[in-house]
């Protein structure tokens, strides 16, 4: 009989590719032979955008990247724009941006968690993790009045003060989640059908992690200890104590893992953030409203930052007017896509979809 | 030539086991056996689509208790009538039918899913035989009949996900056929259990026999195991669901399928889950037989175990994820169908056992 290879467009329309993905697979079967991601359905050309924009407008473009940790996306711009300007930023701004961007890291895997449990079949964990999200999102309403693109971090500081309500919310919010995690994580690692189609599956070597650059909780879950956050402290991520969780198991349980090790991890960051809170600015003066045009700068700034994907970083070139000549951002979920055919060789179409989730691209930031 | 006809008509609802008269009555009688048979058939037909629905309703809102969430909650009172807003939106959807597909197996195959489940719901008996109860067929070969309609839908599907000339459909007919030969097998083998214990195809007999010793279950915990597992593949809901397994094959073998004729597969599903938990529970948990205290009301101790078994699928459903196909058909063949043999050698010692040979 004469073996025939069928040939599937995954996407861009498919309810598991996280957005507008398309795998062009092909399939012995159910196996897998190769899949080849076809991305650029959700490109938004911010890169180029940003040249014609002021320093400050440019902040919405990156709120669009990484549309589920947005903090983390606009952290990265700031610094950079702030490192070419030279702008002081207040100490109390520091230490809320760390805030934030912790707090934002744990929602985004939450939403990874959530959507994981989808491409499996498993449709509860889902809701559970949105709840809560949803804790996490009222929060950030709370300080920035937005849910989804919050513009918050600002070049010069914050954008606002805590407000008044915001400490009783958030200190129900770290006494409830550890139970809750763990509730949501037992959802998950206490079934065998899960262990079945996570244990072994979607196998990265180290070696091949590093050669196609792959970043974040990704490569730590193949036994690799990189995080900015240690090996380059930005912020004050010096001065605070955590840990890098790292597996070295290699195959999706190993991601599940980490990622949820690194959800504890990120909490106990906010807690400390939180208790080292100093009064005073939150915002440069110079920087408030109006003064957020007059930002100039001239030469190059490279500044890399640990997104919830992985090494986000943003190249920032000056020619001493009020525009960027040029911004070019390195997007962690792109170069993790890139090793999903290596990934997925030889595997079912079902693990396909599993070792696709567990590498968590977002495609507003793979697409720019 | 009339009678010639009723003749035929007679034989076909007797084959199908809609009547019970084995041989053909004077005219009279026969006429008014038909009319009988046909309203007793009509009646059934709606209170099985009324049981879908309510099964339905029953499943959104236990599933959004496990979620913490609400459920339907917006049209009628509780949100009852939200499914039939639903239906109405449905069938007023307009009838799509792709290019390129076989237009006339894509529109027959979802009455071939559906049909056959309806027809098997008229075969349970809703009490015992010895009190006031909804029995409408008596004939000898009812577990057979059973088995042979729910062999039916499976066949739908396939038909379904051939037609639609869609790969992600002919992948979930595939896997659907695959999937229905590695539970149908340890099915029957574990229902011939029950038949050994029972000396009987009928299902009358079965819950009789279980009304006067003990639910067959607790004979023969392994068979009903195997059962209760290939009845869940059956109904191809989590974590057995791969010939739909939506967020690998879009939609599997109803990808292309919208408006009512997607609704047809819907209500499928759901009569499917409710058929099975009849089933189950009328041949491993006594079905009809009602209890010393409450006699004469047996469908309603039926109905009771069965919205127990139903609640327990339900439950599955939403808390496990998919498994495998791979998986799927090592489990059917290497595990069911020892287990469902294991059993029916199990069987053997309890008969040997009862007849008192050992």
């Amino acid at each position: 009989m004469e073996e025939k290879i069928l040939e599937v467009n995954f996407g861009p329309q498919h309810p598991s590719t996280h957005g507008v993905l398309r795998l062009k697979v092909k399939l012995n079967g159910e196996t897998v032979l190769s899949a080849e991601p076809i991305i650029g359905y959700l490109h938004r050309n911010a890169e180029k955008l940003s040249e014609f924009n002021y320093y400050a407008s440019n902040l919405i473009f990156m709120d669009r990247l990484d549309y589920v940790g947005n903090h983390n996306m606009e952290l990265g711009y700031v610094l950079a724009v702030e490192k070419l300007a030279g702008i002081d930023v207040p100490e109390r701004a520091i230490w809320l941006r760390m805030l934030f961007a912790e707090l934002n890291r744990i929602a985004s895997h939450l939403v990874w968690a959530g959507t994981m449990g989808l491409d499996l079949g498993m449709i509860t964990p889902f809701f559970y993790a949105f709840r809560e999200r949803e804790r996490i999102l009222q929060l950030f309403e709370m300080v920035s009045g937005a849910r989804l693109t919050y513009n918050y971090i600002s070049i010069g500081g914050v954008y606002n003060d805590l407000p008044n309500e915001f400490d009783e919310k958030f200190k129900e919010f770290v006494n409830d989640f550890p139970a809750r995690l763990n509730e949501l994580k037992s959802l998950f690692e206490k079934n065998e059908i899960f262990i079945q189609r996570m244990k072994g599956i979607g196998i990265l070597p180290p070696e091949v992690a590093k050669s196609y650059s792959i970043t974040g909780p990704v490569l730590r879950a193949s036994g690799v200890n990189y995080d900015i956050r240690k090996i380059s402290p930005y912020l004050y991520y010096d001065k605070v104590d955590f840990e890098i969780p790292i597996s070295h198991g290699m195959d999706n349980y190993a991601r599940f893992e980490v990622r949820f090790k690194e959800m504890e991890q990120s909490l106990k960051i906010a807690k400390q953030v939180y208790e080292k809170l100093p009064p005073g600015e939150y915002q440069n003066s110079l920087y408030k409203k109006s003064g957020l045009i007059n930002i100039k700068g001239a030469g190059e700034s490279y500044v890399r930052t640990e997104s919830p994907r992985g090494e986000f970083g943003v190249y920032v070139v000056g020619d001493g007017s009020k525009k960027p000549y040029r911004v070019r951002i390195r997007s962690p979920a792109f170069h993790n896509l890139s090793a999903v055919n290596e990934m997925v060789k030889g595997l079912k179409i079902a693990d396909l979809i599993a070792t696709l989730s567990t590498l968590d691209p977002v495609f507003g930031e793979v697409d720019r | 030539m009339i009678y010639s006809i009723l003749q035929l008509i007679n034989f076909i609802l007797t084959y199908i086991g809609i009547s019970y008269s084995q041989y053909l009555p004077p005219y009279g009688a026969l006429f008014q056996r038909l009319i009988v048979d046909t309203i007793g058939a009509l009646l059934i037909f709606i209170a099985a689509s009324l049981t879908i629905v309510v099964v339905i309703y029953i499943f959104r809102k236990w599933m959004a208790d496990l979620q913490q969430r609400i459920g339907p909650n917006r049209v009628g009172p509780y949100g009852t009538l939200q499914l039939i807003a639903d239906a109405l939106k449905m069938f007023g959807k307009e009838d799509i039918i792709p290019d390129n597909v076989d237009p006339i197996l894509f529109r027959f195959a979802p009455y071939l899913v559906f049909i056959p489940l309806i027809m098997s719901y008229l075969l349970i008996p809703y009490g015992t035989i010895y009190h006031w109860a909804i029995i409408f067929t008596n004939v000898n070969v009812t577990l057979l009949l059973i088995i042979a309609f729910s062999a039916i839908p499976p066949i739908g599907e396939i038909i379904a996900g051939f037609a639609s000339n869609n790969k992600f459909s002919l992948i979930g007919a595939l896997r659907a056929a695959a999937q229905d030969l590695s539970y149908e097998i340890p099915m029957m083998i574990s229902l011939i259990g029950v038949i050994m214990l029972t000396g009987s195809l009928n299902l009358n007999t079965i819950s009789q026999y279980q009304w006067h010793y003990i639910p067959i279950a607790i004979l023969e915990p392994i068979g009903f195991l195997v059962f209760f597992v290939a009845v869940l593949s059956k109904m191809a809901v989590v974590p057995f669901d791969l010939p739909e397994s939506e967020s690998e094959l879009v939609s599997g073998f109803n990808v292309e399928y919208s408006g009512l004729r997607f609704g047809i597969f819907y209500l499928g599903v759901f009569g499917s889950i409710f058929f099975g938990s009849l089933f189950i529970s009328t041949v491993y948990l006594g079905g009809g037989s009602d209890l010393p205290f409450l006699p004469g009301f047996g469908y309603i101790w039926l109905l009771i175990k069965a919205f127990i078994f139903t609640f327990l699928f339900l439950t599955i459903w939403v808390s496990l994820p998919r498994i495998r196909v791979d998986k799927y058909m090592n489990f059917g063949w290497k595990y069911l169908l020892p287990l469902s043999l294991i059993n029916l050698l199990w069987t053997m010692v309890l008969l040997l056992f009862i007849h008192g040979v050992l």
